[in-house]
């Protein structure tokens, strides 16, 4: 079990990074 | 009135004809449109899909808040007679998977909605996307619909029913041959055969929920909730920041940029809503009682409802639009930007007052 000061900002980096993959998605969409 | 409005059984009783009598309505119109080409019925139906699905948000909280209303308070709290609690538990799981696929259903159509105020053509997935989520939405909201009939209304449990139909078949024999049924039963009220159903079924093992496992899961982890309030966090920074620089635009301040510029933003807010969407309702099946008896969250639901409102104006209206670089918003443009942030303000008090004026945690 890894700590938590690990396991939360790792799962909510990745979040974060999901968002942004999907912000980027949606833009380069719009501008096809 | 206030009574009506603070038993939270009449609330989701009247909020849960918006995800499936209304959204017959919207998915017809849509249906319509592609047949006719309509892109004036289209963009409607985008519209009202997107409003339903954050209908449904307050239908599904509410939900859960019925469920507390119909136990009632204290430790003798029970449910009446004629209700099994798995029923309530089957529905609740039907009702957490349709409200989801609404969800995605009204992102994607609000995203419909916004390329289709900056692009000459929608990309080609757009529609079908669309009209698959909302078939796949429908059926599921039928079935939630169905299964939640079934909590009150005896009359229509296949189980119950069959019962009781066959107390009626010996009913009607006795009453034909007087004397060839010896025990025949004097009548059949629905209680007999609901209780009949409950003895043969003896006590059931505990209906396996998803809902009520994903909320063991949110509540059985100690890294659950401070991800989830720290995502919550994040969301609610992306959606706020989106919010200030497009309705401040509208309000006079960085005149120089087009609002057009500052439009392209706007799906990185309804991310970020997305991200609160979602932790958001993991803190509710987490923990619902922290919630359902809660009138700082009924506001907060209320004001997320306004939120859907009056981003829809955004979205169909085009006063805003008439903010070139270096020219005012119209009005009507400004009126709904300073709401806008008044809604969203209201949201994020009610969300942080939870706890201090509310009963959470």
């Amino acid at each position: 079990m890894m700590p938590l000061w690990v396991t939360v900002p790792l799962i909510v980096v990745a979040g974060v990074l999901v968002t942004g993959l999907l912000a980027y998605v949606i833009d380069r969409s719009n501008h096809a | 009135m206030i009574d009506f409005l603070s038993n939270t059984s009449h609330i989701h009783l009247l909020l849960n004809h918006v995800p499936t009598t209304a959204f017959t309505v919207a998915l017809a119109l849509f249906v319509i449109a592609l047949f006719t080409g309509s892109e004036t019925l289209k963009k409607t139906g985008f519209a009202m899909f997107f409003v339903i699905a954050a209908v449904s948000i307050a239908t599904y909280t509410s939900g859960s808040a019925a469920e507390a209303w119909l136990r009632g308070a204290g430790t003798a709290s029970a449910l009446p007679a004629h209700v099994l609690s798995d029923v309530i538990r089957e529905h609740e799981d039907a009702a957490l998977w349709a409200t989801v696929l609404m969800a995605v259903t009204g992102f994607f159509s609000w995203l419909a909605l916004w390329q289709s105020k900056t692009v000459r053509k929608l990309p080609s997935w757009s529609v079908p996307l669309v009209l698959v989520l909302a078939l796949l939405s429908f059926a599921a909201m039928s079935r939630t619909a169905y299964l939640g009939g079934h909590i009150n209304h005896v009359e229509i449990r296949p189980d119950v029913v069959a019962v009781h139909k066959a107390c009626e078949a010996i009913l009607d024999e006795a009453t034909k041959r007087p004397g060839s049924i010896p025990d025949a039963p004097e009548g059949c009220p629905w209680q007999s055969a609901v209780d009949e159903v409950a003895k043969a079924t003896g006590t059931p093992p505990p209906h396996t929920s998803t809902a009520r496992a994903l909320g063991d899961f949110v509540i059985g982890h100690t890294w659950m909730w401070p991800t989830l309030e720290t995502l919550h966090f994040v969301g609610l920074s992306l959606l706020f920041t989106t919010v200030l620089i497009v309705n401040l635009r509208l309000l006079g301040m960085i005149k120089v940029v087009p609002y057009a510029a500052v439009y392209q933003l706007l799906p990185i807010g309804m991310l970020g809503f997305a991200i609160n969407l979602v932790t958001g309702m993991l803190f509710f099946v987490g923990i619902p009682s922290q919630y359902n008896a809660n009138p700082v969250f009924y506001w907060k639901i209320v004001f997320v409802l306004l939120a859907g409102l009056n981003t829809t104006y955004f979205m169909l209206a085009d006063d805003a639009w008439r903010a070139r670089a270096g020219q005012s918003a119209p009005p009507r443009a400004r009126v709904a930007a300073a709401s806008a942030i008044f809604i969203w303000l209201a949201v994020l008090y009610c969300g942080h007052m939870l706890p201090f004026i509310g009963n959470a945690f």
